[in-house]
């Protein structure tokens, strides 16, 4: 039971742009007694997934999940009020991004190997769990979430899962698959039906996280993955643009697609820098996604918006993640309006949209700024969108 | 108040198992060692919001914050009162309570009180005695408890919230050296107390208190009547002192026969005490109809009427054991009661509140949820029936 629906009273001149121009990424930092719940539950385990908790769990998971549905209702109504023409759960049931699809499979074991964002302070996010069978669907978060937030509200909302060319990634452990193309082609099939679950749930946009291709844009990434994998960068993104577009070949016409092109996000840290100057042609112009969601808030880190001219004309639409969720302090409306223009000056601007660069809790901790912070971005992003666009 | 005009409303009397963090921390707090404030507070927000939640999920219609900071339904008291000094006490309940089946079974309650009600407080019980003005000073931890319900009922689906206050008179045995005569000392009591009903129906939630006192007409039941009657009109006098101006629409009254679980061979029944119960100028009555030794009690309307604009709220589901009633039979009963004093006059509840001290476990908590669960499916079919008609 969803409970009432959410109120948008406040909002009753407010519409949706049918081509959304202002979105969050997905993730939302979630409420104290939330994390204190997580926090408990995770305690013992360096992964954090559902799958890797036992039975006597059951009740703390039930009791987060009564939680967490207030904290989406809330989350909803201030997406909306924000000016956002896309909306999500903030993933509030979610320990980590990555589990729409770890929470819906068994066979996953817990991941001893942590990969530190920041090596000397030794922060990285729990490592994502190893396979230790051939995983096997036994649920599908996904579907619980899009249903549940269609009964809260009609305006436009997605879910969001890993890219399928994210299991190329070398901190994934293969366990017991006998190879990595195996592992990967796996993963894509278990993605493919966990979307189409969420799609008769009532999905209508799906967005692939964190694919392979910024570890490719970034020099050190790349040599890593070109030995551990034993395979050219080149070789490696045709298979990436493979992967993650059979993937796509299964949402039906009318579903939106996206692919948020990330570069690591735990506790205001990140996992890769580089220009996507590399990959940005094929990327652009190969992938079938509908919009990209792109981080791109730092360019000195990131490089500069110069890879949008590989932009090809029509679609897909960029979505420039120019505000930031790793720091609290507020960028002003005129910092952010310059961006865009310098963005528009090499795409058209119907080809553009706006977001943060990320979510503002990839994982449960989230990152070092407050709800309020959090919310004074996204209301910047939906003020800012309306200044560029209009709304009709 | 909202009643059970279009189908029989559901609610139960308080207490509800607190989670065990909250337990061991609170443990710490009842016997003066140190822990840790923060942690403590922010259990109980959490285990307030859950609570409240899980009411909701289960079908419950009027909620409370299940007493989730509580130490017990009135020992949480101790710590908002000034005016007492407090003593160790050599309390044995096979000797102290009085209760007549406990010198008749004094094995069993031996047995039985080393882990349940008093074997299950979380501090040594102590002995209170006033020796200043009793003073309310209650606010930081009311104020809490106020701003904790309203934020645990925000955006969800409820018909109506409440939260429990003992009763004046339920302290009456604590011990007077200040005050001139017990009277005195009870009606500054009444008006200490009186500081939490006025902040809970101020905040817009309806008030339960809480007087176990009922049950045995205050202790005057075997009294010749005309002083029995003398006795407890003054005891009602008293009870509506302490709850003057406060609108009986908003308090509801709950008794019960202290002990849990037991023999219960002298209880009076309902019509034994009815009448007098339903003087306190409170619109809800809370009751035990499910102990199986009461639930034959519905006969007492076919000889007492109900007082117009009163409501009952027999219990359906037993806090003296841990089987789960059949939704079949909470309908059955529910609509025996209905029939004798009108279907928009009843909600239905539990008997006593399932932990009504913090640290039990007599109801297993788990139980605790199928039984009220069982309650919302047995008021559904009750309604079924009563508004089919």
């Amino acid at each position: 039971m969803a409970g009432p629906r959410v109120d948008i009273s406040s909002a009753v001149e407010r519409r949706f742009r049918v081509v959304p121009r202002a979105e969050t990424v997905g993730s939302l930092l979630r409420p104290e007694p939330l994390k204190r719940i997580l926090a408990r539950l995770f305690e013992a385990h360096s992964s954090h997934a559902r799958p890797l908790l036992g039975e006597q769990e059951r009740d703390a998971l039930h009791e987060l999940d009564l939680l967490a549905e207030e904290a989406i209702r809330d989350a909803v109504r201030r997406q909306i009020d924000a000016g956002l023409d896309v909306v999500t759960d903030g993933e509030m049931r979610r320990a980590h991004f990555v589990n729409s699809l770890f929470d819906a499979v068994e066979g996953i074991a817990d991941n001893p190997v942590e990969d530190h964002f920041d090596v000397a302070a030794e922060i990285g996010p729990p490592p994502d769990p190893l396979a230790a069978e051939r995983l096997r669907i036994v649920d599908n978060p996904m579907a619980r979430e899009i249903a549940f937030l269609r009964e809260l509200t009609n305006w436009p909302a997605k879910v969001a899962i890993p890219a399928v060319s994210n299991f190329y990634m070398l901190q994934y452990d293969t366990g017991a698959y006998p190879s990595r193309e195996e592992f990967v082609a796996h993963m894509g099939e278990l993605t493919t039906t966990l979307v189409k679950g969420a799609v008769e749930a009532g999905a209508r946009y799906v967005q692939y996280d964190f694919p392979l291709y910024p570890a490719l844009a970034d020099p050190e990434k790349r040599a890593e993955l070109e030995e551990g994998l034993a395979i050219s960068a080149e070789e490696l993104l045709s298979k990436a643009i493979a992967a993650d577009n059979a993937a796509l070949a299964a949402l039906p016409a009318g579903v939106t697609s996206a692919v948020h092109i990330c570069r690591g996000n735990f506790r205001s840290r990140w996992w890769a820098r580089g220009s996507l100057e590399p990959v940005a042609e094929r990327m652009f112009n190969e992938l079938r996604f509908d919009r990209f969601l792109i981080e791109w808030e730092d360019t000195a880190r990131e490089g500069g918006y110069d890879a949008l001219r590989f932009l090809p004309k029509g679609r897909p639409v960029v979505v420039m993640g120019i505000v930031s969720t790793k720091v609290a302090e507020l960028e002003s409306d005129d910092e952010i309006m310059r961006r865009m223009d310098r963005a528009a000056s090499i795409a058209p601007l119907e080809q553009l949209a706006l977001s943060p660069q990320c979510g503002f809790a990839s994982v449960w901790h989230g990152n070092d700024l407050d709800e309020e912070a959090q919310w004074r971005k996204l209301e910047l992003v939906g003020r800012v969108a309306d200044r560029v666009w209009g709304r009709s | 108040m909202i009643r059970s005009v279009e189908r029989i409303l559901t609610t139960h009397t308080g207490s509800v198992a607190r989670p065990d963090e909250l337990v061991e921390v609170m443990r710490e707090k009842e016997n003066g060692r140190p822990y840790d404030d923060q942690a403590f507070e922010a259990g109980v927000v959490d285990a307030v919001a859950v609570c409240v939640a899980r009411q909701i999920e289960v079908g419950l219609d009027v909620v409370n914050d299940g007493e989730q900071r509580k130490s017990g339904f009135t020992t949480y008291l101790t710590e908002r009162i000034g005016g007492f000094e407090a003593e160790p006490q050599a309390f044995d309940p096979l000797r102290d309570t009085g209760w007549r089946e406990v010198a008749e079974f004094p094995e069993y309650y031996e047995r039985y009180f080393a882990n349940a009600m008093y074997g299950a407080m979380l501090g040594p019980l102590r002995r209170l005695i006033c020796r200043a003005p009793v003073s309310y000073e209650g606010h930081a931890a009311l104020v809490a408890d106020i701003a904790n319900l309203a934020t645990a009922l925000e955006g969800r689906e409820y018909t109506e919230a409440f939260m429990s206050a003992p009763l004046a008179t339920s302290l009456a045995d604590y011990h007077n050296e200040f005050y001139a005569s017990q009277q005195e000392f009870l009606a500054a009591l009444a008006d200490v107390v009186r500081e939490e009903y006025k902040a809970i129906v101020d905040a817009g939630f309806l008030i339960q208190v809480d007087d176990p006192g009922a049950a045995t007409l205050w202790g005057h039941a075997d009294l010749e009547p005309r002083e029995r009657e003398r006795r407890v009109g003054e005891t009602i006098e008293l009870i509506n002192h302490c709850l003057r101006d406060i609108p009986p629409e908003k308090i509801r009254y709950h008794t019960c026969y202290s002990i849990n679980q037991g023999p219960h061979i002298y209880d009076l029944h309902l019509g034994d005490y009815a009448e007098a119960m339903f003087r306190v100028n409170a619109q809800a009555f809370s009751f035990e109809a499910m102990n199986t030794r009461h639930l034959h009690d519905y006969h007492a309307f076919e000889e007492i009427k109900l007082p117009e604009g009163k409501v009952i709220v027999p219990g359906m589901v037993s806090h003296g054991a841990n089987w789960v009633e059949h939704p079949d039979l909470i309908a059955e009963l529910t609509v025996r009661y209905a029939e004798l004093v009108g279907r928009e006059n009843v909600m239905i509840g539990n008997d006593c509140g399932f932990a009504s001290q913090a640290g039990t476990r007599e109801v297993d908590p788990k139980v605790g949820w199928a039984k009220f669960a069982a309650l919302a499916e047995g008021a559904r079919l009750a309604s079924e029936r009563l508004w089919s008609k």
